[in-house]
């Protein structure tokens, strides 16, 4: 590949994905400001390894950006409360660059009280929209363990909104 | 347990969101030196490298110029003038962004900061070494000036040539060398951190015929400052010729001090930075706290940043049109920084680096802090 190829290939790269690891990055960090951070540092790594990137360049871009962010010291709990914040005002703040009218509170504290790890595999599918072979892709595991993974993490969140809204208990259901 | 999966989906804050321009990805690649790889493209500020390239030969001719012939010389003395506002000065343009986004990035607060200005901003995480941002020329090296006093100073306490409290003589110029201060003043003698303070350049010039020529030059190397090789000792550790530097290397100078010593390549925040120690975390103390004074009282108060008290050191060139090449590096907080900057300008008016690119600096650091 010549410096042409290469730069178009970058470029084509960019105009396809950037906006999907700016959504992803906006998510992670919160913000538009330190997502654009991000999304150039991602392409810089982009351009120095292109012959590294898959043909599905998607999982590898956001496993890319994962890092970076991850290498900005931002602690899981933060995270977990950027998260929640995002979730409980439907991002409406103003902090980010487009919002989903939803707010649900509930939902926003169940996702704080669980591990990281939970959390990131159960956003992969539901924000990403990614499947589990490209969410595996994303985080660098077998598709069997992201499954796997996943479903553990579904589990614990279905729990946790159980003990933030305890909707009907036993005893109204046998009033009715 | 599907319906849990709906209702997160339901709730993704961001559900459309334009892609970013791409300049920033250009600007950070060009910051890395990647960016000559990837030939001609439009440029956000100023013209094309032989622009800058030829700046910095007409810088050193005229820094030569105005040594060799001081009688003929512009007199100009950057402690006098640091108060000076510049109403000329052409105000920073409204940032032109899509996003509507009342945070913008690093890169966007230093291009805001630059304003119409010709030159570059770079700002470093000292702490990682990543760039923050870098916009303009940020790897076309100039002739550093006196920001390299801060690592003559370094060096001469790391290699105890001098303590904190050694006075040193300053005198008006030293004879055979090219080195004079501004407007030929002469000193009682000072010690280091008075020096730095108001940039007396016979000081480091003395200090430099103390350390010597080789060691001063394998020292700039470290950070990336290529010194001429036939530059005399007294000019290179004044910054008076014999030395180019890019603003991302001016950068690394700023960051190190900041960091206690520790000289971090920069990076993308990506792979493993290379750490290196280059100076005793003493003597980046002592350099910290001068540059402090700096601001404070000597050459470059109007550095200073709503919020938060900044460090820096202060650089300039006379160019022969009248015009200046005018530096500031430094860092901020100034005792637990989070960023390092390097601003370079190239002002047609006769500036000094505290006029015309501190107050550059003192932008982009207010913007950056309170972001």
């Amino acid at each position: 590949m010549d410096e042409v190829d290469r730069r178009r290939r970058l470029e084509a790269l960019f105009s396809t994905h950037a906006g999907a690891v700016r959504a992803y990055a906006v998510r992670r960090t919160g913000d538009t400001a330190s997502a654009d951070d991000v999304v150039s540092d991602v392409f810089v790594v982009v351009w120095r390894r292109l012959d590294d990137v898959p043909a599905d360049a998607l999982p590898w871009l956001l496993g890319c950006a994962r890092r970076i962010i991850g290498n900005q010291r931002r602690s899981a709990r933060r995270h977990a409360a950027l998260v929640a914040r995002l979730v409980e005002t439907g991002g409406a703040d103003g902090s980010v660059g487009s919002h989903h009218p939803g707010a649900d509170r509930a939902l926003g504290e169940a996702l704080q009280t669980l591990r990281e790890r939970d959390r990131e595999v159960l956003l992969l599918v539901a924000w990403e929209g990614l499947d589990a072979r490209r969410a595996a892709a994303v985080i660098g595991c077998s598709e069997r363990a992201f499954a796997m993974r996943l479903h553990r993490a579904r589990e614990k969140l279905a729990a946790a909104l159980g003990r933030v809204e305890p909707k009907e208990t036993p005893a109204m259901e046998a009033v009715r | 347990m599907n319906d849990v999966m709906k209702r997160l989906t339901a709730a993704n804050p961001v559900t459309d969101i334009d892609g970013p321009p791409m300049g920033d990805v250009w600007d950070k690649l060009d910051a890395l030196g990647d960016g000559a790889r990837l030939g001609r493209r439009p440029r956000a500020v100023g013209a094309n490298r032989g622009w800058a390239v030829g700046l910095a030969f007409a810088a050193t001719l005229i820094v030569v110029a105005v040594v060799a012939l001081p009688l003929l010389a512009t007199p100009h003395r950057e402690r006098g003038a640091a108060g000076a506002n510049h109403p000329g000065v052409p105000r920073a343009p409204a940032a032109s962004t899509s996003s509507t986004s009342p945070e913008r990035g690093a890169q966007q607060l230093a291009r805001t900061a630059l304003g119409g200005h010709s030159g570059s901003v770079v700002a470093l995480d000292p702490r990682t070494g990543a760039i923050l941002a870098a916009v303009g020329h940020s790897r076309v090296a100039s002739a550093p000036e006196a920001t390299v006093d801060v690592l003559t100073a370094a060096l001469a306490l790391d290699q105890g040539t001098i303590t904190p409290a050694t006075l040193i003589p300053a005198p008006p110029r030293l004879p055979r060398t090219l080195v004079q201060n501004t407007e030929a003043a002469g000193f009682p003698a000072m010690t280091v951190t008075r020096a730095l303070t108001s940039s007396v350049n016979t000081v480091f010039g003395r200090l430099g015929q103390e350390l010597g020529a080789p060691l001063l030059k394998s020292y700039f190397r470290r950070f990336g400052i290529r010194p001429d090789p036939t530059a005399d000792a007294a000019a290179l550790a004044s910054g008076q010729g014999g030395l180019v530097a890019s603003p991302l290397e001016m950068a690394t100078v700023a960051a190190t001090v900041a960091d206690d010593g520790l000289l971090i390549s920069p990076g993308a925040g990506t792979g493993h930075p290379v750490t290196r120690r280059v100076m005793s975390v003493a003597t980046a103390r002592v350099i910290s706290e001068a540059m402090r004074r700096v601001v404070l009282q000597g050459t470059a108060t109007p550095a200073a940043a709503d919020g938060a008290p900044v460090a820096g050191k202060t650089g300039t060139a006379p160019l022969g049109d009248g015009g200046s090449l005018d530096w500031f590096i430094g860092f901020a907080p100034a005792a637990h920084p989070t960023v390092a900057v390097a601003v370079l300008v190239r002002d047609a008016r006769s500036g000094y680096g505290g006029t015309v690119a501190a107050p550059i600096a003192a932008r982009f650091l207010t913007a950056f802090l309170q972001r």
